[in-house]
This record gives C-alpha cells, sequence and structure tokens, in this order.
C-alpha cells in the first residue's frame, strides 16, 4: 500500500500536466494491482467529501456498508500527507483497507479489499468438518464393500476347508472375478478330485475286505475240515476215510498255497523272452487237459493258425493258456468250448468261448481279482480258487498282452491279443 | 431231537453229522441253501445248523426267509466268515448263535445243547455228554456236592 502510494506521489510530481498523468498512473496501478483508487476534490465539508467518496468506490464497483472518513482523519491527511484507515464491512464479509492522502489539490483514496478471514476460516472450517464426514461416510461404505467383498468369498473358502477336512465333499459359488475367484475354482477341484479319491479308496478297502475274506474262506474250510477229523481220529470216530479226508483238504490247501506263490512270483519276477510259437504252446496245453475233456464229455471246437511266432515267454504263455484252458472246463455249461487263434491287423487273436449259465452272477470287472469266483458260495465242486484269471490277467501284463472279457448270447469269451512281429 | 445240518462241503457235513448222531440226534442233510429252505419249511426241526456261504441260497437269506415265515426254529450259524461284523449280520438276521470255523466239537455240542429247550444247565447234565469234559470242577459245585450229601 505504502509503495503503491509513493508511487503515485513520485510520479506525479515531476510532471507538469500532473492531473491527467495522475489519472493514468491511477488507471495503470488498478490494472496492475489489486487496489480501487477514487480521487476527489478537497473540500472542508466533511458530509461532501463523504458522499464524493462513497460514490467514487461505488462508481468503481465497491460497495460499502460501513464507511465514513472523520475530519480529525481527513486533517491529518491533509497535514501529514497520509493517513491509513481500516473499516470492517461486517456485512459483506471484507475490509476495507484505505490509505488517504494528497497530491497538489486531489484527495486521493486508494483501497484495498480484505477478505474477512475469520469468517472464511469458519467457512472452510466448515467446509472441510463436512468433506471429511462426507468422506468418512464414504470411506465406511467402501470399506464395508471391500470387506464384504473379500471377507465373504473368504469365509465361504474357510467353511468349504472345514468341509473337506471333515470329508464332507461339496464345491461353492464365487463370481469375483480375481484371484479369490480362482482359489474358489481350486478348492471346487481339490474337493472334487478328493471325493473322487475317497470313493476310489473306499471301493478298493471294500474290495481288499472282500479279498481278504474270500482268502480267509478258501483257507480256513481246509484247515477247518483237518482239525474236525483229526479230532474225529482222536475221538474214536474214524470210520477208515478220516487220514484220507485229511489227506485230501492238505492237498487242496497246498494247491492254493501253491497257486498264490505262482502269482506273487509273477508278479515280482523278470523272466526272458524268446520267439515262441503261439500256436504250439497252445496245442501243448490242450494235449495236458484233453484227459479231463474226455472224462467230462467236453466238445472242443478249435481253430488254430500255425505260424502264429512272437517274442514272448513261453513259461507266462502256458500260464495263460492252461489257466484259460482249465477256467473254460470248469465252468462250461453246455459242455462245449471253443479256440480261435487267428491273425487280424499286425496282430494275433485268441478266443476261448464256454457257455454260461443263463442266471449267472458273474461281476466282469472283478473277473481279473485274485479269489473272485461267479459262485458265491465259494463251493470248490461249483467253483475254483479264483486265482486262474489273476495268474492270466498278470502273466498278461507283464508279456505285454491286452487281455479282455465280455459275455455274449450265454458265452464267455476271453480274448487275448499279441503284438505280432515286426 | 431232530436236528438240520445246511452245510454244501460234503466232508464238513459228514463229521458234522458222525458227531450228532453219536450223540444220539436225528440228523437231516441239506448241501443248498434251497433245499435247506424247502427241510426247514416241510418239517419241525429243533435246530438248524446253517453255514453262511451255500451255492443258490446263502444261509443269510435262508435265516431271514425262515424268521420271515414265522418259523420259530432254533438257528445256530457254523461258519469261516470270521469278522466280527460278520457275527454281527448273522445275529441280526435272525440266527440265536454264530460260531465261527475252524471250530472245537465240544463247543459245538454245548452250544447245541444250550439252544435246544430242554436243556439242563447242570454238570451233571454236562458230564452225561461223552464228548465233553470239564477237568476242573469249579470250587461252588464241590460245596454244593457236599451240602447235598
Amino acid at each position: 500500500m505504502n509503495q503503491i502510494c509513493d508511487l503515485l506521489k513520485k510520479n506525479t510530481q515531476s510532471m507538469p500536466d500532473s492531473l491527467t498523468y495522475l489519472d493514468e498512473n491511477i488507471e495503470m496501478l488498478e490494472r496492475t494491482m489489486d487496489v480501487v483508487i477514487v480521487r476527489v476534490e478537497h473540500t472542508s465539508d466533511n458530509n461532501k467529501i463523504n458522499g464524493l467518496l462513497r460514490t467514487a468506490f461505488l462508481e468503481k464497483g465497491l460497495g460499502l456498508s460501513n464507511y465514513w472518513l472523520w475530519i480529525n482523519d481527513y486533517e491529518k491527511a491533509i497535514k501529514d500527507g497520509r493517513k491509513l484507515n481500516i473499516y470492517r464491512q461486517d456485512k459483506l464479509n471484507y475490509s476495507l483497507l484505505v490509505e488517504y492522502l494528497t497530491i497538489e489539490d486531489s484527495f486521493l483514496a486508494v483501497a484495498m479489499v480484505i477478505p474477512n478471514v475469520g469468517k472464511m476460516v469458519q467457512l472452510i472450517n466448515l467446509l472441510t468438518v463436512v468433506i471429511f464426514l462426507t468422506a468418512l461416510v464414504i470411506m465406511i461404505l467402501l470399506i464395508r464393500l471391500l470387506v464384504n467383498r473379500i471377507t465373504m468369498p473368504l469365509s465361504l473358502i474357510n467353511e468349504l476347508a472345514e468341509d473337506i477336512s471333515n470329508q464332507n465333499f461339496r464345491k461353492i459359488e464365487i463370481h469375483t472375478r480375481d484371484e479369490l475367484e480362482a482359489v474358489a475354482i481350486s478348492m471346487n477341484t481339490m474337493s472334487e478330485k478328493l471325493q473322487a479319491s475317497q470313493i476310489a479308496l473306499q471301493e478298493k478297502n471294500r474290495q481288499m475286505e472282500l479279498l481278504l475274506g474270500n482268502v480267509s474262506h478258501d483257507l480256513k474250510t481246509p484247515v477247518a475240515l483237518i482239525k474236525a477229523y483229526a479230532t474225529g481220529i482222536k475221538d474214536g470216530m474214524d470210520d477208515s476215510t478220516f487220514v484220507d479226508t485229511i489227506i485230501r483238504q492238505n492237498e487242496k490247501m497246498e494247491r492254493m498255497i501253491e497257486r498264490l506263490l505262482d502269482l506273487a512270483r509273477l508278479e515280482q519276477s523278470t523272466l526272458p523272452l524268446a520267439p515262441v510259437n503261439i500256436g504250439e504252446v497252445l496245442e501243448h496245453e490242450m494235449k495236458e487237459q484233453m484227459i479231463t475233456l474226455l472224462a467230462q464229455n467236453i466238445e472242443l471246437t478249435k481253430h488254430i493258425i500255425t505260424d502264429a511266432v512272437i517274442t514272448a515267454n513261453k513259461d507266462l504263455l502256458t500260464a495263460i493258456f492252461s489257466n484259460l484252458i482249465s477256467n473254460a472246463i470248469h465252468y462250461t455249461k453246455d459242455n462245449t468250448i471253443q479256440i480261435k487263434l487267428y491273425s487280424c491287423e499286425n496282430q494275433y487273436i485268441l478266443k476261448i468261448i464256454n457257455g454260461i449259465a443263463v442266471d449267472h452272477a458273474i461281476e466282469l470287472p472283478r473277473i481279473w481279482d485274485p479269489f473272485y469266483v461267479g459262485e458265491k458260495s465259494r463251493n470248490k465242486n461249483l467253483s475254483g480258487t479264483g486265482l486262474g484269471l489273476s495268474i492270466v490277467s498278470t502273466s498278461a501284463q507283464k508279456s505285454g498282452f491286452l487281455y479282455d472279457c465280455t459275455i455274449q448270447n450265454q458265452n464267455i469269451i476271453f480274448t487275448i491279443t499279441f503284438p505280432m512281429e515286426r | 431231537m431232530k436236528l438240520l445240518i445246511a452245510e454244501d462241503d460234503l466232508d464238513m457235513q459228514k463229521i458234522i453229522v458222525l458227531y450228532l448222531k453219536k450223540e444220539g440226534y436225528d440228523v437231516v442233510t441239506a448241501s443248498d441253501g434251497n433245499q435247506a429252505l424247502e427241510l426247514i419249511y416241510e418239517n419241525k426241526f429243533d435246530l438248524v445248523i446253517l453255514d453262511w456261504m451255500m451255492p443258490y441260497t446263502d444261509g443269510i437269506d435262508v435265516c431271514m426267509a425262515i424268521r420271515e415265515l414265522g418259523i420259530q426254529t432254533k438257528v445256530l450259524m457254523l461258519t469261516a466268515k470270521d469278522t466280527t461284523e460278520n457275527e454281527i449280520t448273522g445275529l441280526s438276521c435272525g440266527a440265536d448263535d454264530y460260531m465261527r470255523k475252524p471250530f472245537d466239537f465240544k463247543l459245538l455240542l454245548l452250544r447245541i445243547k444250550k439252544l435246544l429247550p430242554e436243556y439242563p444247565l447242570s454238570y451233571a447234565a454236562l458230564s452225561c455228554c461223552p464228548y465233553l469234559s470239564i477237568p476242573d470242577l469249579p470250587n461252588v459245585f464241590i460245596f454244593i456236592r457236599r451240602k447235598k450229601k
């Protein structure tokens, strides 16, 4: 403010047409500085000068609600050349800093608007509080939304994990399109796979229990008979057949143990390979069982090619053929057996076919299991040990042959596929 | 006393029959479940000794069928099925007793006696049986004998 007044005085003093130059200076200062400068004529009439000043300020767009230049201040301004006053404009929310100065015959008032800081601060504070509260509400809403978005899926995933640990396998639906959804998908997959594994394990356990039950039954029956007949001898009840029964049961048990050991040996050992004529081995095995075939009046139809040579282990081939043929002899219901060996698309195919009962209870998926027999009573007059087909499957696996069993038109068909030599 | 032995293993059937006949029982045999069921339905037996695993119809089904028919004949399951679960199944299906193979004939005969209605539960009755011998008499029996004298 001081600088402005000094500038006005300094610029005007040296000029000849000082009033014109003063007005130009006023305009220039008003443009460059944020001030309002009014110039009026000197007058001793206090009311008049106040009226002139008020009008001049109003013309320059400065409204005043509380303004008065007291006579003392006017006189002091004339006497000292300058006088600084401040006018609080309460209704207009600002104050007016006015410096009066006299230049030659003119009386000037340089006014600067000072905003009402207290009110502004109050307003700003209010605004800040409002903004803060609004932000707080928005934040709370956002946090809640985010927490819901994160914690809800997490809670669902946690519940699923707990259920899985309690073997309650189920799935959850989470569609957050982020990592949580990926985790949920993984958990669902895990749950699905665990359930499948559990079902497979339960089935395996069930089969194992069944196997143990069957082994237990088949081994215990001869043991029970040996014990019973031995006790009978001790109790003097022998009708001279007891020892024969003991020997027969003992042989039965021995046969079963031998077959079990055969199976175990097959699973463990690696047997040497050599070129083998399948037809020759098959014919040899049929001859071996011819006595039984004739004794049981079984009609054997065969169609066997003679030039089927493959690289295989002869003992394994013999085990396969011997067990398949004796199986067919044991279980044929129509007293017929068909044996076919033929070539087809780089393969030799063996089919052994025999008739089965109309009301058979054969479970095809279990037919290769050790100790599985179609006859539920496991009566040895009606069924075998249940190890023959297990020996066939193990030998075929060891040799790399495909094996299969199907039932068609009251016939059970065992198929072994041998890869042809190249 | 008329007993039915339902057992598909003929060797086992034969030795049980021999022991029971020696005990003075009237014994009838069946070699499969269907035959057993037919015999039970047509005759009145005091006791049926039933194998579990038999051709055509197993012992469990036979037992359930006769109970379903309202036949109250005592049933003793005699089987190589040897787990506790098997025993629970057997007894739940209506059998009165359950014995596992291999078994002891003395025990089998004792259990048969206990199942029969006229069974007198006394040492004297047990000692009548030639194949049953109780080596050590409990002190309480000696005491009772002395008192009686």
